[in-house]
């Protein structure tokens, strides 16, 4: 199953203003690619994903998953996910429970509810607290837990909107790394925004850095050093520490 | 006081032009280093009395306010201050500023939510140990978390009640530009007053406000708010907290198709003359149809023709029969009185709008209700109620409007119903008091049985 993600001149404007939060953007990601949207507030990274997602309108271009033409695909039949920015844990429920009640949601039989979520369990090496209720667990395993949401429901391709903006900054690093690591043995297909440059450098195959809804360059992170394209793209990502 | 550490105190104007969410970076006027900084629009220095050198989990009881709170990620605790109760949340300096900001918008949109009072940051123990940076919000009095209300063995019709308060909460944050990002039960309050049932946004942290906003981020939080709802009764359901036979994926999906039907209603563009008040009743049952009620409406006059704007709202059960004998002593039906007071309301907007409810409700009485009930031929008296005439008599008279495209006068609608209804009834009582007879012989049109 390939999931390549193609947008072709993609352009959004939103309802009552002019300029166009995204502008003519084409982009292509690869399969099992990790590719993060880079840039300021307001440059169009969440429109890009919401695109992607079928959430928002396109007012011309296109999107392709897997090589297939989804402009007109309705968002419930794209199966890529969109992870949540904020999670809760519920208290009465077991570890298993948190992970899966969104397949139940979703109406996925009870046998491969459970097969997926022992296989996000083993992934995020929370096989031995399945049983347990949210409370028992370190934070660090709380937000494994959130991350395992999105693993059972195994799209082709994962959208995240900054996950770890509203993180301290010590969890905010150990999670960033641990995305890394699971997004690579999970090989999905995974278009990342962030506005946070650091971020973007460590986590990425690629980046894509957009100012104002304009693509100014896609490139590993590297590359982004070596040769930005513009002062923008130098200025945003500053110099390697 | 001013035995506590050294403050700075200031507050930050809000940028209420500002779209999306608040910008990083810019940050707070500088924060003078090793002393309180707090961001305030209040003067009230009882502030300062509090233990702000205490990690929030180790404030003494004697400060906190113990009431029930929905489920957080941050530590949460109410606490007292001049008599009144205030929230506190530790969380970033980021969120706290953007929350506090987005609060202020909400609150000049007119949106239901919690008012914010401050931010505080430069937080520091004895040992000189950094601490979180606070929110405070005023404590929503009266106001209860959905665990709370749940925890009593919650019935079914309270339950569609407060998803009901829920919707209409979320249609009235997209109407203003907001698009919410974390729709939740728990990020919601709900209060009683007065036999209505409202919702109140407590949680702005993921927000971002815009003129207007797009179907796909309207769509987006719907789909959180189906997805949150959800787990949140299977929680509750799963502790026994809620009434077994409760289906939470049932009661999520209610959220959805309430939220859908409202924005239609509330949206829907409409021309129309200001004769044609039938129109305006049309809308009104609808949203009544839905299980709202219609407390105020505004017509816009426009060159084209005018628009309406209604202000609906989820009111208990039982409400409308309590307010009709408050105001008129009439004792009705739930349905009726509700037909009853919008009559009233109407009624009011179109010839005393300058007076009281109470006052107009009487000068009603006067010049609708008694009239139509004086004007029952003598010999159908006795028929039905006279509160369940009245109300009939509204039905028929907005029936015949829409049919007929046009508002038909009081007298005409009266007429037409004593003698298509009212006659109509009568003849049906005769048959139902007729019980002996076969069958079909009974056809109120006198129609043949079909042989057999
Ligand atoms: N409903 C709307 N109406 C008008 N403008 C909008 C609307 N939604 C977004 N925008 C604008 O579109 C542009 C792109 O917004 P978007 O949210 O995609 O950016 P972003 O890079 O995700 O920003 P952030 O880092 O703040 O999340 C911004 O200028 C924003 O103000
Ligand atoms: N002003 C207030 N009045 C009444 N209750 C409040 C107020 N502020 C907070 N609460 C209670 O505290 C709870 C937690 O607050 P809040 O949702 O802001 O925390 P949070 O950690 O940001 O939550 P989340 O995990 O959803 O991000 C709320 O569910 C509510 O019950
Ligand atoms: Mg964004
Ligand atoms: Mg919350």
């Amino acid at each position: 199953m390939m999931a390549t993600v193609t947008f072709d001149n993609a352009t959004r404007v939103y309802p009552g203003t002019e300029r166009p939060a995204v502008a003519g953007l084409s982009l292509s990601v690869g399969d099992g690619e990790f590719l993060v949207l880079a840039g300021p507030a307001g440059c169009g990274k969440s429109t890009v994903l919401r695109m992607l997602a079928g959430l928002e309108e396109m007012d011309s271009g296109r999107v392709l998953i897997g090589g297939r033409d989804a402009t007109a695909v309705p968002a419930k039949d794209r199966d890529v996910a969109m992870v949540f920015q904020n999670y809760a844990l519920y208290p009465h429920m077991s570890v298993a429970d948190n992970l899966g009640f969104a397949l139940k949601i979703a109406g996925v039989p009870d046998a491969e509810r459970a097969a997926r979520v022992r296989e996000a369990a083993r992934l995020l090496e929370l096989e031995e607290v399945l049983d347990l209720r949210p409370q028992a667990l370190s934070g660090d395993q709380r937000q494994r837990v959130a991350m395992g949401r999105a693993v059972v429901r195994r799209p082709q391709v994962f959208l995240m909107d900054e996950p770890l903006a509203n993180l301290d900054a010590a969890l905010r690093a150990r999670t960033r790394a641990q995305i890394a690591s699971l997004a690579r043995r999970l090989g999905i297909t995974t278009v990342y925004a962030t506005h946070d440059q650091a971020e973007a450098m460590a986590l990425g195959d690629r980046v894509a850095v957009l100012r104002e809804g304009v693509l100014q360059q896609v490139a590993t992170p590297h590359e982004l050093y070596a040769r930005p394209a513009n002062q923008f793209v130098a200025g945003f990502i500053g110099t390697p520490d | 006081m001013n035995n506590g550490p050294a403050a700075n105190w200031h507050d930050e104007p809000t940028d209420f032009g500002q779209l999306g969410k608040l910008p990083r970076g810019l940050d707070a006027p500088a924060a003078a280093i090793g002393a309180l900084n707090i961001t305030s629009a209040t003067t009230d220095e009882k502030l300062l009395d509090l233990p702000w050198d205490l990690a929030l989990e180790d404030w003494p009881v004697a400060n906190l306010a113990a009431l029930p709170r929905g489920l957080s990620r941050h530590v949460v605790r109410f606490a007292h201050l001049s008599g009144s109760v205030i929230a506190i949340k530790e969380t970033s300096e980021h969120v706290a500023r953007h929350e506090y900001h987005m609060l202020r918008k909400l609150q000049r949109l007119d949106v239901p939510c919690v008012e914010p009072l401050a931010v505080i940051t430069g937080r520091r123990t004895a040992d000189g140990a950094d601490l979180d940076p606070v929110l405070v919000t005023r404590h929503l009095r009266f106001s209860l978390p959905y665990r709370a209300l749940f925890s009593q063995t919650l019935r079914q019709p309270t339950l569609t009640r407060l998803i009901d308060a829920q919707a209409l909460l979320l249609v009235r944050l997209h109407l203003a530009g907001f698009y919410w990002g974390d729709v939740s039960l728990s990020n919601t309050l709900f209060r009683r007053d007065a036999g209505a049932f409202a919702a109140y946004l407590v949680d702005a942290e993921t927000g971002e406000l815009y003129p207007e906003l797009s179907t796909g981020q309207r769509e987006y939080d719907l789909e959180i708010a189906r997805v949150n709802i959800a787990g949140e009764l299977m929680d509750l359901h799963e502790g026994g907290l809620i009434e077994e036979k409760i289906d939470p994926l049932d009661t999520s999906e209610r959220i959805m198709d309430v939220y859908r039907k409202l924005w239609a209603e509330l949206t829907g563009q409409e021309s129309f003359n200001l004769g044609e008040r039938w129109r305006v009743n049309a809308r009104i049952r609808r949203l009544n149809e839905l299980g709202f009620d219609v407390e105020e409406f505004t017509i816009k006059t426009t060159a084209d023709g005018s628009t309406i704007q209604l202000q609906p709202k989820v009111v208990d059960a039982g409400h409308h029969q309590r307010r009709l004998l408050e105001l008129t002593g009439l004792d009705a039906e739930e349905n009726q009185a509700r037909r009853l007071l919008n009559d009233m309301d109407t009624y009011r907007a179109d010839n005393h709008p300058d007076l009281d409810q109470e006052l107009s409700a009487h000068a009603w009485l006067r010049h609708v209700f008694e009239p139509v009930v004086r004007a029952i031929p003598r010999e159908l008296q006795g028929k039905l109620e006279p509160a369940e005439v009245v109300h009939q008599l509204l039905e028929h008279r907005w029936y015949l409007s829409e049919n007929q495209n046009r508002n038909v006068p009081l007298a005409e609608a009266v007429q037409s119903y004593i003698d298509t209804i009212l006659r109509h009834r009568r003849d049906e009582a005769a048959i139902l008091l007729d019980a002996d007879a076969p069958a079909g012989t009974a056809e109120p049109d006198g129609g043949p049985a079909p042989a057999g």
